[in-house]
């Protein structure tokens, strides 16, 4: 059993791997060679049944991450608690509560048909033999892949051996789900019944402590509790979307779409917004994004001097700020930095 | 139950996954088939000639010495490839991360991947005995019990060189030359295709080294002359086929005890200091020149005179001894 929480603690972890070096270069230098920092003192904590997403660009330290907590990779320092236990003293118990859904396709036997790829993780995972194929029938029918069971796992589509890879990811019950990319490689159509999938069939029956890493913000805004922006291998940001959104900028936007907009009525907006919150958008002249720093009066002021000024108000409507955003601003500030 | 269950997974996972691939799956049988009539012809060429260079095995002439030590080798060379090939074949296949996350331990995983492996070349061992049979391959005399034994001795043994090369694959990913090195060693050094005794001195040490010479020696005495372990009671068991290959090695480097060889040569020191022994092979010179072959015994003849070589009332037994404290 899990302990009531956190489901996952992470204190201080860094992991480093070697660089590789060629043979000749042994003889001349010492043999403790250079090493790359893959991940940097990260710290976070999640209760049990809780989504957090895992954000950040190619070669951010996201999978090592995940690899770290499936207990793949060990660490090189910190301390690492899945369900409770110590990674270091005792994977093997945690090992028991995970479940791991990647983006590999090549993690099943192609030769195989999708329901002897299942039997056969079913007695890897120890699954009791009375129970396997049971569940495999009900995981079969839940994930709609019941048809394809008997067919050999190399002529199904990638979304079918993604649906294949839940199955299995989920056969011995685990309490605690690492998904590394798993739409990756999907249309549109198929990514969508996916996600559909994983809220209505998973999250919503199962409720089992989820890390998710994408690259498709959509999915993670529709599944996630938290979101963890990693890049370089330090950990940026960690909170809800809306505090993440509020801490890249406290103030609001409105777009407003003004007929007759002049220079003059440009300056003078500057001038009692702020220099830098009066902008027009990119693409458009009738457009201007002002930015707020107080509200709705300040909204109703901005407005009052447009028509003041000759301008005819077309549209006004908030501008939310984005996951997007606020990934792209806090991976740029550290790239900037 | 729980590890049968297992086991049997692992096994019907890879026979389903080998016989799909149909034609991989025939050739290796086939390739006996093909193989068995070539050895035959080889004999043939030697039928007639002077072949007590193959000592004890003279007798059985050379298609079955070079049937047994091909058919072995194929075995045990095995031993040393299926760890490594199945870990091998997860890290290319993509299923290493989601096996190795699994609550089963991993020497269980590595194991059971690789039971299908000696089964089948289990299978192809049968072939070559079979196809031999068919070709005039005498086994009448075998001791089966003993043969068994030391298979699977020699398994298990080579299993350990295979584990190794396993891990060391994890970290240098091409772990193969590892065991391509040992298969060839095996090959040359091992006495699958001509009696040690034709090699100089120094390889005929360099062999002794190999726990496949050993495996190889004792399987052909079961096989042809029907060495059991029962036969001759504790010191014939000693002596016999178990020993020559397990306790060879160690033996060999222990100061002041037995020292045995695959010519089922034991030398012993006596009450007096001196040293003497039994040849127990055919009477002829190349007995002596495997016997003199022996690092151990080497290093004995070059500190002590050997002072008689006599034979002994049986032919089939040279009489050995030293007069100095070895």
């Amino acid at each position: 059993m899990v302990p009531a929480a956190p489901a996952i603690e992470v204190r201080g972890l860094s992991k480093s791997y070697p660089v590789p070096r060629p043979l000749w270069s042994l003889l001349r230098r010492r043999i403790q060679g250079d090493s790359i920092l893959a991940l940097d003192r990260i710290s976070f904590s999640m209760v049990q049944g809780e989504v957090l997403g895992l954000l950040g660009p190619n070669g951010a330290g996201k999978t090592t991450l995940i690899n770290i907590l499936c207990t793949l990779l060990t660490p090189t320092a910190g301390e690492v608690r899945v369900g409770g236990h110590d990674l270091r003293t005792s994977p093997e118990l945690a090992r028991a509560l995970i479940g791991l859904v990647t983006s590999n396709e090549r993690s099943f036997y192609w030769r195989l048909t999708g329901r002897q790829n299942l039997q056969f993780f079913a007695a890897l995972y120890r699954v009791p033999e009375d129970d396997a194929n049971r569940r495999i029938a009900d995981f079969l029918e839940a994930l709609d892949v019941a048809d394809f069971a008997d067919r050999r796992f190399d002529s199904y589509s990638t979304g079918i051996r993604q649906r294949f890879a839940f199955a299995r990811a989920l056969m011995h019950k685990p309490c605690i789900l690492f998904m590394d990319e798993p739409t990756k490689g999907l249309d549109p159509n198929a990514s969508a019944a996916l996600l559909h999938l994983i809220q209505k069939r998973i999250l919503e029956m199962w409720r089992p402590t989820i890390i998710i890493t994408s690259h498709n913000l959509t999915e993670i805004e529709t599944l996630c509790d938290r979101v963890a922006i990693v890049d370089q291998g330090r950990l940026l940001r960690i909170g809800t979307i809306g505090e993440l959104t509020r801490g890249i900028r406290s103030y609001e936007t409105y777009a407003v779409q003004v007929e007759n907009a002049g220079g003059e009525m440009l300056e003078g907006l500057a001038t009692l917004l702020g220099p830098d919150r009066v902008r027009i958008r990119a693409g458009s002249t009738s457009t201007l994004e002002l930015s707020l720093g107080e509200g709705k009066r300040n909204l109703s002021s901005a407005l009052q001097y447009i028509l003041d000024h000759g301008g005819e108000i077309l549209r006004c409507e908030p501008m939310e700020v984005s996951l997007a955003d606020v990934f792209r601003e806090t991976v740029g500030q550290r790239n900037a930095a | 139950m729980r590890l049968l269950r297992l086991m049997w997974s692992f096994v019907q996972r890879d026979a389903t996954m080998a016989m799909s691939y149909r034609t991989a799956f025939l050739m290796p049988l086939v390739s006996v088939l093909i193989v068995v009539p070539v050895i035959h012809f080889i004999g043939q060429v030697f039928v007639g000639a002077n072949t007590q260079v193959l000592g004890a095995y003279s007798n059985n002439g050379y298609f079955a010495f070079l049937l047994l030590g091909m058919a072995f080798q194929d075995y045990v060379t095995l031993s040393m490839s299926s760890f490594l090939s199945s870990i091998r074949e997860h890290q290319l296949m993509g299923t290493m991360e989601i096996v190795m996350l699994s609550p089963t331990p991993v020497p269980q995983i590595l194991l059971f991947s690789s039971i299908w492996g000696y089964l089948f070349t289990s299978l192809r061992f049968v072939l070559y005995i079979v196809s031999g049979l068919a070709l005039g391959l005498d086994l009448s005399g075998a001791n089966m019990l003993s043969f068994a034994l030391l298979a699977l001795t020699a398994i298990v043994s080579f299993a350990a060189l295979g584990i190794l090369a396993a891990a060391a694959t994890l970290i240098i990913k091409q772990g193969a030359s590892i065991t391509a090195f040992l298969t060839a060693a095996t090959l040359v050094l091992g006495g699958v295709a001509y009696p040690l005794s034709v090699m100089p001195g120094w390889l005929q040490t360099a062999a002794q080294l190999l726990p496949f010479t050993h495996a190889l020696s004792g399987v052909r005495k079961a096989l042809l002359l029907g060495t059991g372990p029962g036969t001759a009671g504790p010191r014939g068991l000693r002596a016999g086929v178990i020993s020559n290959f397990a306790m060879d090695i160690p033996a060999g480097f222990a100061p002041g005890k037995s020292h045995r060889h695959p010519g089922a040569i034991l030398i012993e020191k006596g009450g007096s200091g001196a040293w003497s022994g039994t040849a127990q092979a055919t009477a002829d010179r190349s007995t002596w020149a495997d016997a003199r072959g022996l690092p151990h015994l080497r290093h004995r003849t070059r500190r002590g005179r050997i002072t008689a070589r006599e034979p002994s009332r049986t032919l089939q037994t040279y009489a050995v001894r030293s007069n100095s404290h070895m």
